[in-house]
């Protein structure tokens, strides 16, 4: 075989693994299998089998559920499916100052456990943005403002990556 | 190389992302959630696209060299290159991401989709360097290293769709539509600048690859003390 | 823009757990601009100290 003959076969071959590899890992079911945060129905759907493990569980702060107490830093707060009403929610105990964009309606994705009493120890809290980038109005009233905010900014509160394409 | 190009290039990308920048870091109007800590746009976006663009070229510099019949030590150098300043593209606009990570998700890091597959591509490209510093035949270099191109190139797209095919941290990808047109073109010009700067490094990146491939190729076989992999800096002055 | 009233409804409210905006963090900004310039410089000067030296040939 001449060496071009050769080089191309090596060609034809990796472009064939790649092709492969890219499209288990687009088309598998890595997304169902692995996936980086539970929402809190999902997590709630485990029952018991939730219980103590470490998890990452996502989705949105829920309207009017935040309770912060400086003095002793606990923060309270609800993490729903998504910001609409009645949705599915866990209550959420954490230590730390949240990072500042922390609000109502914000996806967040905290890492901790959850036990029988209902209420899931946080441990890490992160905030998630949207790919939203805006100006702030002048004169603008800052909690009209906070109604113009896309809802519900984790990229996929529920569903798994081959619904939210 | 044209002198114009080769000292031209550089001090208009300069020019132009210093402009970018200044827009960015001093006209353009802070985030209503981020405030000034969004500036890190003007820095990180770039970074990452250019990182993409270089480890693109690479993939198609390996392909070309494998499938063309005429295959010459250009395309190897375009591919050493290309993965060279997108490892280093890529490498800064991950430090940057972790930076604006801190403030607003509250973490530098998390093993969310879009930072682990990052991480896996960075760690790609540089085996390729490390391989390439370690095969000593010029041919048996370039041919290995172009399968191993190929194969890290399926990252590229692992990457950029992350965000998009599974749950992140990460936010998807923005478009003009959820930016205001302030920072979309504070964004594009720096975008330009980083795009020509990346163009002149890869240059002067490729004139060098090629004069190592072209001293390496002119010896019949390696001196000794002059082959292997600790060696190949030295090899033009030797020569 | 930046202008007086835009800053004066960044402050609004900013700074307390739950308002959802950033205060100040031009620390952060200028790491990452500092990082990157000072990267791009050494690359640059690894470049130029690699360089081919083709009028010995």
């Amino acid at each position: 075989m001449t060496p071009v003959a050769r080089n191309r076969l090596f060609a034809l071959g990796a472009l064939l693994v790649a092709g492969a590899g890219l499209g288990f890992v687009a088309f598998g079911n890595i997304g169902e299998n692995l996936v980086y945060y539970w929402s809190p129905s999902e997590m709630l759907a485990q029952g018991e089998k939730a219980y103590s493990a470490t998890i990452r569980l996502g989705g949105v702060v829920q309207p009017g559920s935040i309770q912060w107490n400086a003095e002793h830093t606990t923060l309270h707060f609800r993490v729903a499916n998504d910001a609409k009403e009645g949705t599915p929610s866990v209550l959420v105990r954490s230590t730390e100052t949240p990072p500042q964009m922390f609000r109502d309606k914000i996806g967040v994705v905290v890492e901790g456990t959850y036990d029988a009493s209902g209420v899931f120890s946080s441990n890490r809290l992160m905030v998630n943005h949207s790919n939203e980038y805006r100006a702030p109005k002048e004169g603008e009233d800052p909690n009209k403002w906070r109604e113009t905010l896309s809802e519900g900014t984790t990229t996929a509160s529920t569903g798994t990556g081959a619904e939210a394409r | 190389m044209n002198k114009l190009i080769k000292w031209g290039l550089p001090v208009v990308g300069l020019g132009v992302l210093a402009a970018g920048w200044w827009l960015g870091l001093a006209w353009a109007p802070p985030d209503r959630e981020m405030g000034d800590v969004q500036r890190i746009m003007y820095v990180h976006v770039p970074l990452q696209w250019m990182a993409m663009l270089a480890m693109f070229l690479n993939f198609v510099a390996a392909v070309a060299y494998l499938v063309r019949s005429n295959a010459s030590w250009k395309l190897d150098s375009t591919a050493e290159s290309a993965a060279e300043v997108g490892l280093v593209l890529g490498a800064l606009g991950m430090v940057t991401g972790a930076i604006w990570g801190r403030p607003t998700w509250g973490v530098y890091w998390s093993w969310d989709p879009r930072l682990t597959s990052e991480a896996i591509m960075l760690v790609t490209y540089t085996g390729y360097l490390v391989l390439r510093r370690f095969v000593e035949d010029p041919d048996k270099r370039a041919t290995w290293s172009a399968v191993v191109a190929i194969l890290g190139a399926i990252n590229l797209p692992i990457v950029w769709f992350s965000v998009r095919w599974w749950r992140s941290l990460h936010q998807v990808q923005s478009s003009p539509k959820t930016v205001d047109p302030q920072m979309v073109l504070c964004l594009r010009v720096s975008a330009i600048g980083l795009l020509l700067l990346t163009i002149a490094m890869l240059m002067h990146r490729y004139r060098i690859a090629l004069a190592e491939r072209r001293a390496e190729v002119a010896l019949p076989e390696a001196l000794p003390g002059t082959g292997g992999a600790a060696s190949v800096h030295d090899t033009p002055k030797v020569a | 823009m930046t202008t007086l009233t835009t800053l004066g409804v960044l402050a609004q409210a900013a700074g307390q757990v739950g308002s959802g905006r950033i205060q100040g963090g031009w620390g952060y900004v200028w790491a990452c601009y500092g990082i990157t310039v000072v990267a791009l410089v050494l690359y640059s000067l690894s470049l130029w100290l690699r360089r081919p030296q083709a009028a010995k040939e």
